[in-house]
């Protein structure tokens, strides 16, 4: 346990340490809304309708920048090798990437959805639940961002490959993740948003349980 | 504590690398391996390691008593030289030795991020790490690569050190600077 916290604590140093990655994350998803804002400029109504579901897609097209080097410069660099002589586990290993993934990525975009919600009209009443559903919805995109990264480890040319195989994987989250806010906004049905925000709960939770051990399987797989 | 191979093959994406490898090795004993490029050298330690696995044969082998010192040594780029030493250190709960690293010219790189080490200075950072885990089997692939003469002066004495020591060493090198090997093999060509 001690050597699975350092390797955690190490991972959040290197994130951190190179700022220009989540500071263009960031500045990625601040683009992408104030573009958005700036084109739908004098249609107040229809970007109020429209911002949760361009702050969730906004997110993932941010996020889908980070998932292709996840895994690769432990890979390639000989780390994991010093891991794997040390008995760390695919699984553990696979399990510290993606929390300190979902930590160095999306933790940063939720905290500044409060301001980037000024430029698309976001309701002050919306913005708490809002953030409730990206902290409850995103880990499961980091995780399953994590499997798909471990899949294209080992290719040299991968281009749209990951892109489209965890899109459709990403689908149950968003659809889940704008419902509940949709369900909120337009009808004011509280226990509708909280069943929807069940769900969206229920998948980061088998997220979080399944795809460490699928990538485990798949980084196992690659180096044999 | 004896390491054994027994009859040992591997074979890489289908072609034969290596083909019925044997020896054994007792305290205090090193083994060269030497070879043409592309003949299994790299292959050989990566599989007695557990990293790789194997045809046929046999490893015998106290897998936590394993230092690899492969061509890459899991540096990173982001991190300072004194970070990286710090975790390496926390790893093996073993303080890095200060006279180590004055000698192998590493104390003025302390606060240096590793993206502007040279290879040279890259390869001494790897090898502070394998005086710091306090392993008894070294699996050494081309330690001397990159090194300056002094270092690599420095490192045939920490070599005879471990021997002295009871340890085990199997490398892997082209040149021949090792003067008291007890066995070497040679893969041969490719």
């Amino acid at each position: 346990m001690r050597i699975y916290r350092l390797i955690f604590l190490r991972e959040l140093r290197k994130v951190f340490s190179y700022k220009a990655n989540y500071i263009f994350s960031l500045m990625f998803y601040s683009s992408i809304i104030f573009l958005v804002s700036i084109g739908l400029q004098g249609q107040n109504n229809i970007l109020t309708n429209v911002a949760p579901g361009l702050i969730w897609v906004s997110i993932i097209l941010v996020l889908f920048l980070s998932f292709e080097d996840i895994f690769h410069d432990d890979y390639y660099d000989g780390t994991l090798d010093m891991y794997l002589i040390e008995n760390i586990t695919f699984y553990g290993f696979a399990l510290i990437k993606s929390i300190s993934h979902w930590l160095a990525n999306c933790l940063p975009m939720i905290i500044i959805t409060p301001i980037i919600g000024i430029f698309v009209n976001l309701d002050s009443e919306v913005i708490l639940p809002m953030m409730i559903t990206l902290i409850i919805g995103t880990p499961a995109l980091s995780f399953i961002g994590c499997m798909g990264s471990s899949l294209i480890l080992s290719l040299k040319i991968h281009g749209l490959i990951m892109p489209i195989i965890i899109l459709p994987l990403f689908l149950p989250i968003l659809v889940f993740g704008i419902g509940a806010l949709d369900v909120l906004i337009f009808n004011g049905f509280e226990e509708l948003f909280l069943r929807q925000l069940a769900l969206l709960a229920g998948i980061s939770g088998l997220s979080i349980a399944f795809c460490p051990i699928a990538s485990a399987y798949i980084i196992k797989a690659n180096y044999d | 504590m004896t390491l054994l191979v027994k009859n040992l093959s591997c074979s890489l994406s289908g072609r034969k690398i290596i083909s019925d490898i044997n020896f054994s090795l007792k305290n205090g004993e090193i083994l060269k391996i030497s070879g043409e490029n592309g003949s299994g050298k790299t292959t050989l330690l990566r599989t007695i390691s557990g990293l790789s696995s194997f045809e046929s044969g046999e490893i015998l082998i106290n897998k936590k008593e394993i230092f690899l010192l492969g061509h890459n040594a899991g540096i990173k780029q982001n991190l300072t030289v004194e970070e990286d030493l710090e975790f390496w250190s926390n790893f093996y709960q073993n303080k890095h030795d200060d006279i180590i690293l004055k000698k192998l010219n590493l104390k003025s790189k302390m606060h240096s991020q590793c993206r502007y080490l040279s290879q040279g200075q890259k390869q001494k950072l790897a090898l502070t790490r394998l005086f710091c885990s306090n392993k008894s089997i070294w699996l050494l692939d081309e330690p001397f690569s990159f090194l300056d003469e002094e270092s690599s002066i420095f490192l045939l004495n920490k070599i005879e050190k471990h021997r002295q020591n009871d340890g085990i060493a199997i490398i892997v090198s082209h040149q021949n600077l090792i003067k008291n090997i007890d066995f070497s093999i040679n893969l041969g060509a490719q």
